[in-house]
């Protein structure tokens, strides 16, 4: 009988709209970071680059930014004596390099969607009932009797009582109890460089390396 | 704002602080063997601190749409 008026857990999971439940923070996240693709692409174009030419013909030129390297170079002290004793000497170069590489562009995004769903049903049923009856009559009545006869004399007395009452008390009661948590956690973060930028980046590192030219070669 | 950048001499990840890079300073490598100092040239301090005003407004639009 208690198992007639408990909720069913499967009939209280069916029907929630888990393609919505799901499905909604992972699209909000998509079309977040299409949106946070597009302004960054605008940025770029807009601040990493410079437009010529005539509208819906431009060509992006980036614009370059000039770096200060510094480093210690060793030097003979003496040039005219081979294998002589060296010194440093710190060195200033100047490079030109792309401002877009300098800048982590292009890689924010949302990088962590979490999606947290408690649902609890409980159920409990509980029926008291309590019967009690009582009955409780009270009935008395007395009578007496007194008789003489010459020397004798005798008296009668005599009592009858009874008690009877009824009482009767029904006590039922039902618990149920729903709750229902969900929580979306999104945050957007830094995402590794892409490869075409990294490529970018370390083609300027390597031509930054000096060479050695050849003792025949003509300065430029 | 931290970032890291590839040191041109020996390849090495410099930290850097783009705030502290676009007012003029200099970060040095953490090579102990390289110890080369990178920074900003004087010519291009005006164009880097004016882009990188706008790159943190476009982050904090970014972080704000991420916690929506």
């Amino acid at each position: 009988m208690a198992d007639a008026n408990l909720v069913s857990m499967a009939e209280q999971f069916t029907g929630l709209p888990m393609q919505d439940l799901i499905g909604g923070p992972l699209n909000a996240a998509a079309t977040a970071n299409g949106m946070m693709a597009v302004t960054q692409t605008k940025f770029l174009l807009d601040t990493a680059f410079e437009a010529k030419g005539e509208a819906g013909l431009e060509i992006y030129k980036p614009i370059m930014i000039t770096m200060t390297l510094k480093r210690g170079v060793l030097f003979p002290k003496n040039p005219d004596v081979p294998g002589g004793e060296p010194e440093i000497k710190e060195i200033e170069t100047e490079i030109g390099i792309p401002l877009l590489t300098i800048l982590p562009l292009n890689s924010l995004a949302v990088d962590d969607v979490t999606i947290k769903f408690d649902m609890e049903v409980k159920s409990s049923y509980s029926d008291s009932q309590s019967a009690k009856s009582e009955e409780k009559v009270s009935k008395a009545g007395s009578f007496s009797a007194k008789f003489a006869y010459g020397l004798f004399s005798a008296e009668i007395t005599g009592s009858v009582s009874s008690d009877s009452s009824t009482a009767s008390s029904r006590d039922t009661r039902t618990e149920k109890s729903n709750s229902a948590q969900y929580s979306v956690s999104v945050h957007a973060g830094q995402l590794p460089l892409p490869e075409g930028v990294k490529t970018i980046i370390t083609a300027y590192a390597n031509a930054i390396q000096p060479i050695i030219m050849p003792k025949d070669s003509k300065t430029p | 704002m931290s970032h890291h950048l590839s040191c041109p001499v020996c390849q090495s990840q410099i930290p850097i602080d783009l705030r502290l890079l676009a007012q003029g300073g200099s970060f040095r490598c953490p090579s102990t063997t390289c110890q080369a100092v990178i920074g900003i040239g004087r010519s291009s301090l005006t164009t880097f601190s004016g882009v990188l005003e706008k790159y943190e407004r476009l982050t904090a639009l970014s972080a704000a749409s991420g916690k929506q």
